[in-house]
Formats: structure tokens, sequence, C-alpha cells
């Protein structure tokens, strides 16, 4: 994520990987990265992790030398344009590096455009996580 | 306030009331809200790890093209 920094590419956080590091204890396999390029340009992201070790597996996902799935993901569904959204984002350190997050009303939005059995079942998780965010304050 | 996971107990009992959770439940998500963004991150790779889902596994085991 330093490296995309690096490189002077925007990139926010999103979807299950987002919603984990804000504290709903959901699973995901990879980490989802919302990245300020036009689709066709994604190989200007997958060469930065290159770079970094990863093995480009998809055109879009990587495998970091660790084994994290890195996802690389050009627009959201449900959502404006990276650059109406990125203002809300929340801050947070990860991995030693200060992050923008897209916030869980954001993850919600797009899981209830997406409306997969999945989304549905991570909609429920990040609303108990955010009334226990609201019992906890 | 920042907590790590270590506090979780404390935010267990403030939300130990809540009706539309179970026990297990209530530490699940007592331990994910007091924990930084790293310890989070760090309980779904070693949940994934414990099940082989973890790096291309996942993608394997569900399903991805």
């Amino acid at each position: 994520m330093g490296a995309l920094r690096a490189e002077k590419i925007r990139f926010q956080v999103i979807g299950m990987t987002a919603a984990n590091i804000q504290g709903v204890p959901g699973s995901t396999i990879g980490v989802d990265l919302w990245i300020d390029l036009a689709p066709r340009d994604y190989m200007r992201a997958m060469n930065v992790a290159v770079q970094q070790g990863a093995e480009m597996i998809r055109n879009t996902v990587a495998v970091l030398e660790d084994q994290t799935l890195v996802n690389f993901v050009f627009e959201v569904t449900g959502l404006p344009a990276f650059g109406r959204t990125i203002g809300k984002a929340k801050k947070l350190r990860w991995g030693g590096v200060l992050v923008d997050v897209l916030p869980l009303d954001l993850i919600a939005k797009s899981k209830r455009a997406v409306g997969r059995p999945k989304d549905l079942l991570h909609l429920e998780l990040i609303r108990q996580a955010q009334a226990v965010g609201r019992k906890n304050k | 306030m920042k907590t790590t996971l270590k506090d979780w107990p404390g935010v267990y009992r403030r939300i130990r009331r809540m009706r539309s959770l179970d026990e297990a439940e209530k530490i699940l998500f007592a331990r994910y809200a007091a924990a930084t963004p790293d310890e989070r991150w760090q309980m779904n790779v070693s949940y994934l790890r414990s099940v082989g889902s973890w790096g291309r596994c996942g993608l394997k085991k569900f399903g991805s093209r």
C-alpha cells in the first residue's frame, strides 16, 4: 500500500476487508483495493504489486509473497465515483500505513446494491457491529 | 477510546445486555470491537489459515475463475 502511494496512485480499502478492520467479524479471503484509475490502466496498479514481489494471477488479482490476495477494483456497484467518496473515507493505521478505508455505511450501501446472498449476510454483520459500536461508546 | 484485543472483557460488559446477540456472538463482537485494525485482520487471516482457505487456496475453494 505504501508502494501505491509512492507511485501517487490513490486508493481506498473497500469491501469486507474494510469492514473487518473496522470491527465487523466477517471473513474475507483477500484485500479489495479501490484504485483511482480507469479500468484500462489496471497494469499500472499491477506493476506496483509485481515490483513488490507479488505474482499476477488474474488481470486484477495479485498474490503477495505472504500469500495475501489483493484485488484491484476500479468501480464499486452502488457508489458514486472514487473522487466523490474518498472524502468520506476513514483514516486507519493498518500494516504500519495510514490508509483510507471506506466507512461502514457506504460498504453497506454497496452491498445492498449488489445483493448476492453473501452480501446480505455481510449486511447483517455490519448492522450488528454498528449496534455494538453504539453500545460501546 | 483506543483499545486493543486484551481489552475485550470491558467491551463485553458494555454489550452483554444486547438482546440481538447470543453469548458467543457477544464475545466475538466484543473482541472485534476492542481490537486494533491489525489485530482484527490477524484474526481473519488466522481463521482462514486454520481452515485452509488463505491465499491461492481461497480462490480455488470459493470457485473464483
